[in-house]
């Protein structure tokens, strides 16, 4: 028994085990920065996240960061214009599918924020067909062609006259819509949109634990998007 | 009239000439005498397992199995006196003349004596210490686990979880986690028939029925070829046969559920039913607090012995969860809602026993097993929508086992199994087909197994077990081997080696914080199965005073793990999962007490369990690093017992939420970009919660009422009202935001009641 209580002592001393907490964190660059192909538009937000025990501050943006994004011969510098708002302040970036963006931000305090980005080439709707007329409050088929290789989808739905939206994400080029998509007689914009990797796998694993940030020294994304649209009519 | 001689099956030829013995049957010249038979209760028939059956003044002997049944070989011509002996029961003894050649069947009845609650189980413990191969097993009867206070009452799961080296992640969950493995490493046998998902409520209760049974083998690592199919453990139910005297029950009822037990004699045989069932949906029907959900169980055996050599069982399970909810929308922004759903399980089997010869007992089981989680939704507004949830388990299986005793100092298993697996999963909405999933893996396992008494104080217990699994055509071998080792009369060391495989995985892997229910997948060709090796070490300890110390050291390698990635493309079956490493290693300290006015045991473990996906190492949500369990029962005389449990374990891991942001999103139906105030996740499980302690008392009187045996109980659980902390989250909705902890079960006394007829 007295070779056991030495041993048992042992045991106790072992480790837990990292000891993180919720308190100690260091608040890091959170970037939202997005390639809109049809309208050959640019989002970006560089914002601070915050420890989650501290106020939420009015303005999270970060000011005076160097942006630019480079992609095929073109190099555009981006200004802040308030709130971590950047937008391009003379020459538009021309956003081209199968081209790869670069982006760099080199913040005043020495941080530097990098990522990259290829604009997908959008999908062509197959059905249901431009004016297509379909039942209201049924499940619809949609179908889709894609290019080889893109990682995701986004098909949205919106009623013209009421408003109505919804959204879903896939994988595949078809999807069935819920029959509450189409809640009510109306005619409905149907959009489908193929994202690139970076913003399909942020989407898909905001809610895990292990999210995948593909932006190097920070966290959030830059990605991109191109969509095609039908509009169809509920009855 | 002179039986025909039996011809030996050929595979004993196959064993003889392996193991190059000789001289049992064929080529002898004296044949050898035996005796064998089974020893039951005499009040009621059931079977008496490890009773001590021996011939004075002689090294023969032999215990009997879980069947009672017992067979002594190799015996010479000569009279002997023959003993039975089971503490808390008559000796029994007769003295026998034996002729050679003769096979002498008997039916032996032991006569109960007046004795302290437990003993036999302590007898039976002992002889198993002496005489078998035993690691990482903990038997426990019916009374045991009667007299642990747990929530309502009486549970299987709920008194597993205080055993050393088995984990809880939380009062809410009666799954076990085993020795760093998820609860869908765990094999759950009820009568020797798979159950898929034994749980009531989401896992608050177990679906198990106390009353029907006669005792269940827990095996926690190293167990042994019979058993597969599973990487962490075994859970071994055997419901009781039924009283094959008389007639007589049990009636009970608790705040949780009224439950009625009869059992009696038949032609040739003997019956059990039992069944439970919730009945706080009844008590508030008519009330403005509607509880629309109740869960109900059935269980039922029936045994028949078609002669002494044939015994037929029926046997069945039936236990349903309901939600059974309809409401209708009181203004024009909510909707209508009819909710049915309902989920459980259902196993038929039927049992051939067959004594072959007395050194040869066959034993085949033919069994259906069903989980069927079935839900339809009708939500109606303007128009209306039906969804519909179908997922089925069918699990039809058979195996058969065969025990041979005719080697002196071997007890030889072979046996097979067969399981025919029906998976189907299914999701509608208006009758459209939104997903559907099916899938019809077969599994073939052949083994066999040696328990071996190699000197007269060193036992092996060596085997492998083949299988066979359809899906990508897969053979895999898993070696097995336990050894033990007398030091002294009262100390043994111990030691086992096992490879398991494991073909079939679940929806929740173990790492989220509440699984209402296990959602089963066959592994597809894309993937190998889940393995995992056993390596224990350890001793077993007889002390004064009737105390048992135990203890154990493991290590266990996992591979292939698999975790569901639930963002996998659908028609690329090689991205349905994420495949993990780990590691999980700890020690287990245990004194027990199972005879006297006090009883109950002391456990404590130390634990280490580690995963590795993607290059990176992190600890699961059930790595425990330390646990401690003290569970006493002590009998206060005057009918009057006092139970008492005070479990205290180290924290256990989760992800922290140290930072927030904000989660940006281009709403393509909207044409704008919305902002949501999001969780920043630390590393996975980085953080620990704080300790976890609780104290559990109860407190029995048994009495007579009406000349009906009556037992009383009140039991109150978290005694001092300890917060425990189930899980933390941030409300983003206020500025500054707020952790909010929510705590495990309060301070909760419950009452009830069994009467005994």
């Amino acid at each position: 028994m007295k070779a056991l209580l030495p041993a048992f002592i042992l045991l106790l001393a072992c480790d837990h085990g990292p000891d993180v907490n919720e308190f100690n964190y260091e608040p890091e660059v959170n970037l939202f920065a997005l390639l809109l192909l049809n309208s050959q538009q640019t989002i970006i937000r560089l914002e601070e996240t915050s420890r989650s025990m501290d106020p939420l501050p009015d303005d999270r943006g970060i000011a005076g960061a160097e942006l630019s994004i480079q992609g095929g011969e073109q190099r555009v510098a981006y200004r802040h214009q308030g709130g971590g708002i950047y937008a391009e302040e003379g020459e538009k970036l021309r956003l081209i599918p199968g081209v790869t963006y670069e982006l760099l931000a080199l913040l005043p305090d020495g941080r530097r924020v990098e990522a990259e980005c290829t604009m997908p080439v959008p999908p062509d709707i197959i059905a249901p067909a431009e004016q297509e007329r379909v039942e209201a409050y049924a499940s619809l088929p949609i179908s889709w062609r894609g290019e080889q290789g893109t990682p995701g989808y986004i098909v949205s739905v919106r009623g013209i006259t009421s408003g109505h939206n919804a959204e879903t994400k896939t994988d595949s080029t078809a999807v069935d819509f819920f029959p509450f998509y189409l809640a009510q007689p109306d005619r409905y914009v149907l959009k489908v949109a193929a994202v690139d990797r970076n913003y399909n796998e942020y989407l898909r694993v905001q809610e895990d634990e292990v999210p995948i940030w593909r932006v190097r020294g920070g966290i959030g994304v830059f990605g991109a998007m191109a969509w095609d649209e039908h509009v169809i009519i509920a009855q | 009239m002179k039986a025909p001689p039996v011809k030996p099956p050929v595979f004993l030829l196959v064993l003889k000439l392996l193991l190059g013995v000789s001289g049992v049957q064929a080529g002898a010249e004296v044949k050898p005498a035996s005796i064998s038979g089974f020893v039951r209760d005499a009040t009621n028939s059931e079977p008496l397992p490890y009773a001590n059956v021996y011939l004075d003044g002689t090294r023969f002997g032999s215990l009997t199995s879980l069947r009672g049944y017992f067979v002594i070989p190799h015996l010479e011509e000569g009279r002997y006196l023959f003993t039975v002996s089971l503490l808390g029961y008559e000796r029994w003894q007769r003295e026998l003349r034996l002729r050679a050649g003769q096979d002498t069947v008997l039916a032996i009845a032991l006569t109960p004596v007046a004795i302290q609650m437990g003993e036999v189980t302590r007898t039976a413990q002992r002889e198993r210490f002496e005489r078998e191969v035993q690691i990482s097993t903990t038997a426990l009867s019916m009374r045991q686990l009667q007299q642990v206070p747990t929530l309502a009452e009486a549970d299987v799961f709920r008194t597993l979880q205080l055993l050393p080296g088995v984990v809880s992640r939380s009062d809410f969950s009666s799954q076990l986690y085993v020795r760093g493995g998820s609860p869908d490493q765990n094999l759950v046998l009820l009568d020797g028939v798979s159950v898929y998902n034994p749980f009531h409520l989401g896992g608050v209760f177990s679906t198990f029925n106390v009353d029907a049974i006669k005792e269940l083998e827990f095996l926690s690592g190293g167990f042994p070829v019979e058993y597969g199919g599973r990487l962490s453990s075994v859970l071994s139910i055997t419901n009781r046969e039924g009283d094959a005297r008389s007639y007589g029950g049990v009636a009970s009822i608790s705040l949780l559920s009224a439950r009625a037990m009869v059992e009696g004699p038949i032609p040739a045989g003997s019956f059990l039913i039992a069944g439970r069932r919730t009945y706080f949906d009844q008590v508030f029907k008519k009330s403005d607090y509607a509880f629309p959900y109740y869960f109900y169980d059935f269980q039922g055996k029936i045994n028949l012995d078609l002669s002494h050599r044939h015994r037929l069982t029926f046997s069945g399970f039936y236990g349903d969860d309901v939600l059974d909810f309809s409401s209708e929308a009181e203004d024009e922004d909510e909707l209508d809602v009819d909710l049915d759903w309902v989920w459980g399980n259902r196993t038929t089997s039927l049992n051939w026993r067959y004594i072959i010869r007395p050194d040869l007992f066959a034993e085949t089981l033919l069994s259906h097993s069903r989980f069927k989680n079935r839900l339809s939704a009708v939500v109606s507004s303007s128009g209306s929508a039906n969804l519909a949830l179908n997922n089925e388990i069918d699990d039809y299986s058979a195996r058969t086992d065969f025990n041979y005793f005719g080697l002196s100092g071997h007890t030889i298993k072979l046996g097979g199994a067969y399981s025919d697996l029906d998976f189907t999963y299914g999701i509608s909405i208006n009758d459209y087909q939104l997903f559907s999933y099916s899938s019809r893996p077969a599994l073939f396992a052949l083994y066999a197994q040696d328990h071996w008494q190699l000197y007269p104080r060193l036992m092996l217990k060596a085997g492998a077990r083949a299988e066979h699994y359809s899906l990508g055509d897969r053979w895999f071998l898993s070696p097995r081997l336990g050894v033990q080792y007398q030091l002294t009369s009262n100390l043994a060391l111990k030691a086992s080696f096992g490879h398991y495989t494991q073909y079939l995985t679940t929806v929740a892997s173990g790492e989220q914080n509440f699984a209402f229910m296990d959602l089963w997948l066959p592994i597809n060709a894309s993937y190998d199965p889940q393995t995992a090796r056993h390596y224990v070490a350890g001793l077993e300890w007889w002390l004064p005073h009737e105390l048992i110390f135990t203890f154990e050291g493991y290590y266990k390698t996992f591979s292939g793990l698999l975790d569901l990635n639930e963002q996998g493309i659908a028609s690329d079956p090689t991205d349905d999962y994420f495949v993990a490493e780990g590691t999980a290693r700890g020690v287990e300290l245990m004194v027990k007490r199972q005879t006297g006015n006090l009883q109950g045991w002391l456990g404590y473990a130390w634990s280490r369990t580690r995963r590795q996906s993607d290059g990176i190492f992190y600890y699961p949500k059930y790595d425990q690093r330390h646990a401690f369990h003290l569970v006493l029962n002590y009998t206060l005389g005057r009918g009057w017992t006092l139970g008492t449990v005070f479990s205290y374990g180290s924290g256990m891991p989760y992800t922290p939420m140290p930072g927030k942001y904000m989660h940006y999103e281009w709403r393509l139906d909207e044409n704008a970009l919305k902002g949501e105030l999001t969780d920043r996740p630390g590393g996975r499980n980085s953080a620990r919660y704080p300790l976890y302690h609780r104290m559990d008392l109860s407190l029995r009187k048994q009495g007579r009422l009406f000349g009906i045996s009556t037992s009383p109980y009140l039991q109150i659980i978290n005694l001092y009202n300890h917060k425990n902390v189930f899980f933390y989250f941030w409300d983003h909705d206020v500025n500054p935001s707020r952790l909010t902890t929510v705590t495990m079960f309060p301070l909760l006394p419950t009452v009830g009641v069994d009467f005994a007829f």
